[in-house]
């Protein structure tokens, strides 16, 4: 039994299918690191991914380009990002509200776009022609057996995701605009006084992290698959959120949490070979979530306790002297 | 700024439940009376479309009104809009069985005696609870037997599989038909089985696909409506075989703009959804129709078909078409009995079939 699972080709192909599923998971978390520095949480990744995914697969359907189709999917979410921008920020509704009310819309307004457009409610594949962006064979490491397999041929946008984690950590910790992000998270009364808009940088948090999205939207409809179909972001937004939460918004933390969350939904899928019970495999994604927000948290507990512990014993160690 | 908010809510609100069930209003007013068809979601190219087309096919027919509801995927909505249709005018509601619509339909159909309702794609076992129900049950054992023996047939390397979307007697009785008809070819082939981790996503099933691929699978028969195109790509990027279900998907994709994805699909199991509804409603016509029955629609009343299209002769050799157009002889005089997953005394039976062909064995 265990042959087929052993397999150098079999390895192969399972990394490269937690890489290609850890993708878009990749893209929306880094996105939400942006907004998670400034203090906020970004609950919208689903309806900018969802939107972003729509607007790519028209936009390059139409265009016949696949800039442009990128390009519509960054608006598609830029879109989203400004609206709830604009109503949280400036008219101060509920950011929470309104992004939750912007995921409900986008999951009934997409499907209503798609139909006007199409005719279809289901999803777009046979009905537009949409691109999508191609794979690249990386020359010398595809020919290395298992590590070839697994990191060659991914779609270029997947390569993009992982030299986005690099971008964002260079943008938040080297950039000025990174450190005011920071800064307004950590402590906005400090920012304003010294004249800074923290509204501002809040925005332009919210609008990097849509511009992130958009990408994750266009590989889910434009590299994932070459289709819109209808819900086809179903909870990674979610998924995501968790990601950047738990590594509290470090690029790289963040990165290796999706891919955690890519490996779980991978192994759900590898283990419907072995017939085992398709609900406890299909939770398991979700058990994953659970149990590593658990851990993470007890290890962040724990580290907070030794740091206040070291500094009791200094200050121990100092009276003691003092004596 | 609330109002804003209020506002705001109320539009997105507005446009989910826009999306959500969207009436469509085809077919002519000829006073007949009103049919309502009941889709979880149209645009799949398989099972909705299939029905919802039989219907419009009765409507120009027989000249009623028809309109269609869909329902979306969210079965805790079903009971309040279903009651809501049946306190309006409707003389005919047609619905699928799953997902839970049938279930729903039993519990109400005796409180509304003046109403008619068909339900199709039940279980074989099961019992019409009122005189004003009529129940379709497909034998899709008998097409997945015939699906079973082509994909051995094709298998280069003795491992093919099927996917669905999810684990239900329904699901199962084409898994039951699949696997036998295998069998029926090489006593020695290894089937694997998945169901969907995420019920309706094509993205999920085709990671599944490929899983099953990688794992030595050349041949996947797909059971799963639109999530099935998952399965299509996959096949299509990994060359591999594929097979459709419940219209001529073959068909469907070599029309339309993407006609790479129909060369991988050699041939679809065809659930008639559409013709028995017409021929039902010809009964109804006639006054033949037999309120309160079931009638189960086989290989012989045809109800169940294997698509025989040019993809099907190109791909598949004459000696196993020619077979199978015996195997098709055989079922309809009645020769053979194809085993069904309604035959299994418990569901750990079936699980033991399943167990027996893993791929891991």
């Amino acid at each position: 039994m265990l042959s087929t699972y052993l397999s150098a080709n079999w390895i192969g192909s399972f990394l490269y299918s937690i890489i290609r599923i850890s993708t878009p998971l990749i893209f929306a978390s880094l996105g939400a690191c942006f907004t998670k520095k400034a203090g906020l949480m970004n609950m919208a990744l689903e309806s900018m991914m969802l939107v972003s995914a729509l607007t790519g697969v028209l936009a390059s359907a139409f265009s016949q380009n696949l800039i442009i189709g990128m390009l519509g999917a960054i608006a598609g979410a830029l879109a989203v990002g400004g609206i709830i921008c604009y109503c949280a920020f400036y008219l101060k509704t509920d950011l929470y509200l309104t992004s939750i009310s912007m995921n409900l819309a986008s999951v009934g307004g997409t499907v209503f776009a798609l139909y006007l457009i199409c005719g279809q409610k289901s999803n777009s594949a046979g009905i537009l022609k949409s691109l999508s962006f191609p794979k690249i064979d990386i020359p010398i490491l595809q020919d290395i057996p298992i590590i070839g397999t697994a990191l060659s041929g991914h779609s270029i946008l997947t390569y993009l995701a992982f030299l986005m984690v690099l971008v964002v950590y260079f943008v938040l910790n080297k950039t000025r605009i990174g450190l005011r992000i920071t800064a307004s998270g950590e402590n906005p009364n400090a920012v304003e006084s010294v004249g800074i808009s923290v509204r501002k940088i809040r925005t332009i948090s919210f609008l990097l992290s849509s511009i992130l999205c958009g990408l994750a939207g266009a590989y889910m409809s434009m590299s994932y698959v070459n289709w819109f179909a209808r819900d086809m972001i179903s909870g990674r937004g979610f998924i995501s959120m968790s990601a950047t939460n738990i590594s509290n918004a470090s690029p790289f933390l963040t990165c290796l949490c999706a891919m955690l969350f890519g490996l779980s939904q991978a192994t759900a899928n590898a283990m419907q070979i072995t017939n085992a019970p398709a609900e406890l495999v299909s939770a398991l994604p979700y058990v994953a979530t659970i149990i590593f927000v658990f851990s993470f948290a007890i290890i962040q507990k724990q580290r907070a306790k030794s740091a206040k512990k070291k500094i009791l014993v200094k200050i121990q160690k100092e009276q003691a002297n003092d004596n | 700024m609330k109002k804003v908010l209020a506002i705001l809510l109320i539009v997105s609100m507005a446009i989910s439940m826009v999306g959500c069930s969207n009436e469509n209003n085809n077919g002519t007013n000829g006073g007949k009376g009103k049919i309502c068809f009941i889709a979880t979601q149209l645009g799949d190219l398989s099972f909705n479309d299939n029905g919802w087309d039989g219907i419009q096919r009765v409507g120009s027919k027989y000249g009623y009104e028809v309109k269609v509801i869909e329902s979306g995927m969210d079965s805790s909505k079903y009971e309040t809009a279903f009651l809501d249709l049946c306190e309006s005018d409707y003389n005919y509601i047609v619905s699928q069985s799953g997902n839970g619509w049938g279930d729903i339909v039993f519990k109400y159909a005796a409180e509304y005696p003046e109403k008619k309702f068909i339900v199709f794609d039940c279980a074989k076992t099961t019992t019409v609870p009122a005189d004003n129900v009529l129940c379709i049950a497909y034998c899709a054992n008998e097409g997945s037997y015939l699906v079973g023996y082509v994909c051995a047939a094709m298998s280069q390397t003795g491992k093919i599989a099927t996917g669905a979307n999810r684990d239900n007697p329904n699901i199962n009785d084409f898994f039951t038909g699949f696997i036998n008809g295998a069998l029926q070819y090489n006593p020695e082939i290894k089937v694997a089985t998945a169901y969907n981790t995420v019920p309706g996503d094509a993205t999920a099933m085709g990671e599944i696909a490929e899983q099953l691929f990688n794992a030595g699978v050349d041949v996947m028969f797909s059971v799963a409506g639109a999530a099935g195109l998952g399965i299509f790509k996959s096949a299509y990027e990994k060359n591999k075989l594929a097979v459709g279900v419940d219209s001529d998907q073959y068909l469907t994709y070599s029309n339309s703009e993407t006609p790479e994805l129909a060369t991988v699909i050699m041939t679809s199991m065809i659930k008639n959804i559409g013709d028995t509804l017409v021929s039902t409603f010809d009964a109804i016509e006639n006054g033949t129709v037999q309120w309160g029955s079931l009638s189960v629609l086989g290989i012989k009343e045809g109800g169940v078909a294997l698509a025989d299209n040019e993809n099907y002769q190109k791909l598949v050799g004459e000696d196993v078409r020619k077979s199978v157009n015996e195997l098709i002889d055989q079922i309809k005089n009645g020769e053979i009995t194809i085993p069904s997953y309604f035959d299994f005394t418990d569901d750990a039976q079936f699980r033991d079939l399943v167990n027996s062909v893993s791929i891991n064995n």
